[in-house]
């Protein structure tokens, strides 16, 4: 039988703690527990064994770090140590039943082995160096292995990141067939150490299609129990708690746990209460602990079905009447919420309505599609940053540009974002290609956009959004075009639900988009959304609206969007992608939270208008010159100071060559002559930048080309570095001198820097490493270059010297950033002299 | 389930362990701080903040850049630390010094022989901010290189605090008549850092405390550190360390160096 059949419809137990036992029969700090399956077998199944008689009937296997990175070098391969440990796992369970002891709750067909997953031990990229792809590779391999020794499901656990989870789960799903169970690792706050907290894991995890999911290590029973209702307030999913037994106590260098077997027993009785149906124990404890939790656990039914009014108890609830009874009942689960999550906190709907930034989308922007064409992401998170400040929610994330490969951009965008900001994001594509590369690329529970009524899309987008674990906005269009009636785009929404709910995805999941289309061209336009939104709210379905095409065609967009804004809300409308930076919307948002209700007492809006100036300040007058300004490293008046001789009608050239230029070599001067330190350098470099901002926006405004730009330059943080403060006031500097900087960014191997080079045609290339240990990758980096190109090569970083420079075989070394400018203006000079 | 090092207590329980004995026979209020959460209470040490920035005594617009940095980090703190003790012994193999511990350890380097002497005793050490400050860091590189520089500066003495606190902490635990010394970490001197790994794998820190060593050995997150700190028997003598860092560092031409010590 599977572990399915009695999953949620009765109390199931796992076993306890391995490590620490092995380490009581001897085995040392620094040894590898795996390879104990097979030089220690027996002590393994013993351990196992005694679990089975305390009542246990999921046994862990002793696979937690499994994985090929960690037994490098152990001498044996992966599949080994997953073959020996599933033996001894079933040598236990032989060795049980024939010692002939009363194992309660365990009869021989309820006797499963997980194969238990730990954490790779490497940090994922972009904070680490473990690529996703690689780490879901690590996973695959155990997880065959896994397949090859009959194992009745995969546990992941101990996870304290939900990126590293996700390649795990994923892994699982592309390699087997197996049920599988995730438990995280979270803080007595609640959260994970990547900063995700207990619902945005939970979801991502029910998302991505698990069977049951939970909490181990790190907590106590009694901790675990406090959070435990947070999980259940987000899932109809089976809860599995395996706790540690209390948290650990130094003493004279050696660890105790603090809760004893009773009081874990005890606590665990407010686990079970609180919702979760799977126990078991983690660090600390024995069959003592697991025989005391079976033993008063026994015989009872658990709970969170019934909560929920999923599963098999939640039949009975709906046919005794005492919950309504569902048509969709697959999809039926009253405690369900729609959500999505980053890796911070989840953004609901249903709740204050949710604002989505429609910032990042090419169309009609020439400065992101500039940035977009050169890689500049730093661009693309700043426009979302500038989002977030002004009170966005979620961050669309479009990046669709012809020419461009948007499988590639997209994803490069989202990990950037993701990079900067926990908040969940919105992937917003019609390339099927890229929306698989984003969604599996994304690290949380995304919004998906979108679908829409056509065959052809809801055969692409929902084994994706399936697979992918996303909530999908679903467009009121089909084959027939776009319906101007209320009663035809509802038809279309049903549909889509309906279409959804086959791929097996819930009504939760999908958020529909009535379609705002002009009013100038048709005056029922708005009327239509309105309806439609209306009917969706009775139904519980959630909507969302790009609200500003309301007005396409009409002057004072703004006050049309931000009125068309409040009648929608007013509607029911759940969330709105809309520009943050307006301040009329933001206005209409916060009034309207003010007066719904939402915003408690009118709390928010009264922090964010009670200090605001009664009139709006005339912008400010820059008492400074544009050569003061940066000098000084004010970069506001910089900007506003750069405005105004624009405004005057200097030419943009003369700007740069007459005013930023000398004031960088001013505080340049002072830097080298130790009169000027760090700060007054980067405050410098800013306000030049800021300056720059300037010009580049009104060249765009004016129609100028921005193409014109300096000679390039390509600069790298070499291949296992992941330093990079160095670099970035480098190339800021660069930039600032009008260069054009192609930043390969951090970690960068040789290949990609040839690659760049040739590409761009540079004639300059600036490497950075910051320790010993990469100066070898860097001299590998020189030498390729050297062979593919007659580049120039510009070294620095903290282990670099002159002597080092001329050891590797650079052209130059750099020991600051003022250098690294004085070295690329000489080199650009002579190739011009 | 088989993790390796199961006898470890993060910080966050040490410390609660040693409040709870200072505690005894004391008044209710003063009980009740063990359920604080240390790392809110990492002290910002704002001059050391300023020095890592290299800013210039008087220097009002990067004090205030240091104050918004640390205002933009601190609720992404979440510092952890991890801590074994073994004993040790001093050995010469092949010419070059070596520390072997009591799990048959060995750590291959003359300076870190130099620094073990005759202590018998020592703790490895780990400690990290977290990987949520590499995220606020990044948050910061993209918008202003002034602030980045500033972000890197507070980070810096932060995780120098922490790791203070956590040795504070560690000599509270220790009997009388044991010293612990200064913290000596792989790349100082001829400990190649290389030998991050053996630490890593001894301490697993990837597991107790979500600090990870990349190939090429550079620990992330990257505001983190990771140390050897012998236990000394204390006679009454003064030993190194009461000498400050600067004066002890052979790198005379840092730019960090305390002027003092020019």
């Amino acid at each position: 039988m599977s572990i399915l059949d009695f999953l949620g419809k009765e109390i199931l137990y796992f076993d306890g703690a391995m490590g620490t036992r092995l380490q009581a029969a001897g085995m040392k700090p620094g040894e590898l527990p795996e390879v104990w399956n097979i030089t220690h077998g027996d002590i393994v199944a013993d351990i196992h064994a005694s679990y089975v008689r305390a009542g246990a009937n999921i046994l862990k296997s002793n696979t937690f770090g499994a994985n090929a990175l960690k037994m490098q070098g152990s001498g044996y391969s992966v599949e080994e140590v997953v073959l020996a440990a599933f033996e001894n796992a079933r040598k236990a369970f032989r060795d049980a039943g024939r010692a002939g002891q009363s194992v309660p709750g365990v009869s021989e067909d309820k006797q499963f082995t997980a194969l238990d997953l730990g954490p790779t031990g490497k940090l994922l990229a972009p904070f680490g160096d473990l690529q996703f792809e690689d780490a879901v590779a690590l996973y695959a391999e155990t997880v065959r292995a896994g397949v090859k020794a009959k194992a009745d499901l995969v546990l992941i656990e101990t996870m304290s990141d939900t990126y590293e989870a996700k390649a795990a789960i994923l892994a699982a799903k592309e390699n087997s067939d197996l049920p599988i169970f995730v438990t995280f690792t979270f803080d007595k706050d609640g959260k994970l150490l990547n900063g995700a907290d207990v619902e945005t894991a939970v979801l991502m995890a029910e998302g991505l299609g698990v069977d049951a999911v939970g909490f181990n290590c790190g907590l106590g029973p009694d901790l675990v129990a406090k959070l435990m209702p947070r999980a259940r307030a987000v899932t109809c999913l089976p809860l599995i708690a395996n706790p540690n037994a209390g948290l650990p106590v130094e003493k004279e260098g050696k660890t105790v746990f603090t809760t004893g077997p009773e009081d874990f027993a005890e606590y665990m009785l407010d686990v079970y209460k609180e919702g979760a149906s799977v126990l078991g124990g983690c660090c600390g404890t024995n069959p003592e602990y697991i025989r005391l939790v079976a033993e008063r656990t026994q015989g009872l039914q658990p709970v969170q079905a019934a909560v929920h009014g999923c599963g098999a108890a939640g039949k009975e609830m709906q046919t005794s009447g005492i919950i309504p009874a569902d048509k969709n009942s697959t999809a039926f689960c009253i405690g369900s919420v729609t959500a999505v999550t980053g890796y911070g906190a989840p953004v609901y709907f249903g709740k204050r309505p949710v604002l989505i930034g429609e910032r990042i989308n090419p169309t009609g922007k020439p400065l992101l599609k500039d940035a977009l064409r050169n890689n500049d992401m730093d661009y693309v998170c700043r426009l979302g940053l500038e989002q977030l400040d002004c009170g966005a929610h979620i961050l669309d994330v479009n990046t669709g540009l012809p020419g461009l490969d948007e499988g590639a951009t997209l994803t490069k965008a989202m990990t950037g974002l993701q990079a900067i900001t926990p908040v969940p994001l919105e992937i917003d594509t019609s390339n099927y290609e890229a929306m698989e590369k984003a969604l599996r690329l994304y690290n949380g529970k995304p919004l998906l956009n979108s679908v829409n009524g056509k065959k052809e899309s809801m055969e692409k987008v929902f084994p994706l959004a399936k697979k992918y674990g996303a909530a999908v906005v679903g467009l009121c269009l089909d084959e027939t075009g776009i319906p101007d009636t209320a009663e035809g785009r509802l038809a279309i929404a049903e549909k889509i639900l309906a279409t959804a709910s086959d791929y097996g995805i819930q009504s939760k999941d999908i958020i529909i988009d009535p379609l705002a289309l002009t009013v100038s061209t048709d005056s029922r336009n708005p009327a239509i959304d309105i309806a439609v939104i209306k009917a969706l709210k009775e139904k519980g379905i959630h909507t969302v609206m790009g609200v500003s095409n309301i007005s396409f065609g009409l002057p004072n967009r703004d006050g049309v969007n931000s009125t068309f804004f409040a009648m929608s809300l007013a509607a029911g409308l759940s969330s709105a992608i809309m520009n943050p930076q307006s301040d009329r919307m933001m206005e209409t948002y916060r009034a309207f939270c003010a007066l719904s209700g939402a915003d408690e007492g009118c709390k928010d809006f009264v922090a964010r208008y009670a200090d605001a100036p009664k009139t709006k300040a005339a912008a400010a007058v820059s008492e400074y010159t544009l050569y003061d300004a940066i000098v000084k490293g004010l970069a506001e008046q910089s900007g506003t100071a750069t405005k105004k001789l624009l405004e005057e009608k200097t030419a943009p050239l003369d700007v740069i060559n007459n005013f930023i230029i000398p004031a960088l070599n001013t505080v340049g001067e002072g830097f080298g002559k130790k009169t000027l330190f760090l700060p007054q350098l980067l405050m410098a470099a800013d306000a030049a930048k800021a300056a720059f901002d300037e010009l580049k926006k009104q060249m765009q405004a004016g129609g100028t080309e921005s193409s014109a730009r300096g000679d390039t330059i390509v600069l790298a943080v070499v291949k296992g570095d992941i330093h990079d403060i160095g670099k970035n006031i480098v190339k800021v500097l660069w930039e600032n001198y009008g260069y054009h900087v192609v930043d390969l960014g951090k970690d960068v191997p040789a290949e990609s820097v040839v690659e760049a080079v040739e590409k761009h045609q540079a004639k300059l290339v600036g490497l950075t490493a910051l320790m010993t240990t990469t100066v070898a990758a860097m001299e590998e980096t020189i030498s390729a270059l050297r062979d593919a190109t007659d580049t120039k090569i510009l070294v620095g970083g903290a282990v670099m010297t002159q002597e080092y420079a001329d050891t590797i075989g650079a052209d130059g070394y750099a020991p600051d950033a003022v250098a690294a400018v004085d070295y690329a203006n000489r080199i650009f000079r002579e190739e011009k002299e | 389930m088989s993790k390796p090092s199961e006898t470890i207590a993060s910080f966050h329980e040490m410390k609660f362990a040693v409040v709870a004995r200072l505690s005894e026979g004391r008044s209710p209020e003063f009980r009740s701080h063990r359920r604080m959460s240390p790392w809110k209470k990492i002290l910002f040490n704002k001059n050391e903040a300023l020095r890592y920035y290299r800013a210039q005594a008087g220097d009002v617009k990067a004090a205030a850049l240091i104050d918004t940095a640390y205002e933009k980090l601190k609720q992404d703190l979440q510092p952890r630390c991890t801590v074994k003790r073994f004993r040790c012994s001093v050995c010469m193999e092949q010419g070059k010094g070596c520390v072997v511990l009591d799990n048959d350890t060995v750590f291959h380097s003359n300076a870190l022989a130099r620094y073990i002497g005759n202590a018998k005793e020592l703790f490895l050490f780990g400690a990290t901010l977290g990987s949520r400050i590499d995220v606020a860091l990044r948050r910061m590189a993209v918008t202003s290189v002034a602030e980045a520089g500033a972000g890197q500066a507070v980070a810096a003495a932060l995780i120098e605090t922490y790791c203070d606190d956590c040795c504070n902490l560690l000599q509270a635990q220790l009997p009388e008549g044991k010293k612990l010394k200064w913290r000596f970490s792989p790349g100082y001197g001829d400990w190649p850092l290389e030998e991050q790994k053996i630490l890593f794998t001894v301490l697993d820190c990837a597991h107790t405390i979500g600090l990870t060593l990349t190939e090429s050995c550079m620990m992330a997150p990257v505001k983190s550190v990771t140390a050897v700190m012998a236990i000394e028997d204390v006679n009454g003598t003064v030993t190194e360390n009461e000498i400050s860092k600067c004066q002890r560092c052979g790198k005379t031409d840092c730019e960090f160096r305390k002027k003092y010590f020019l």
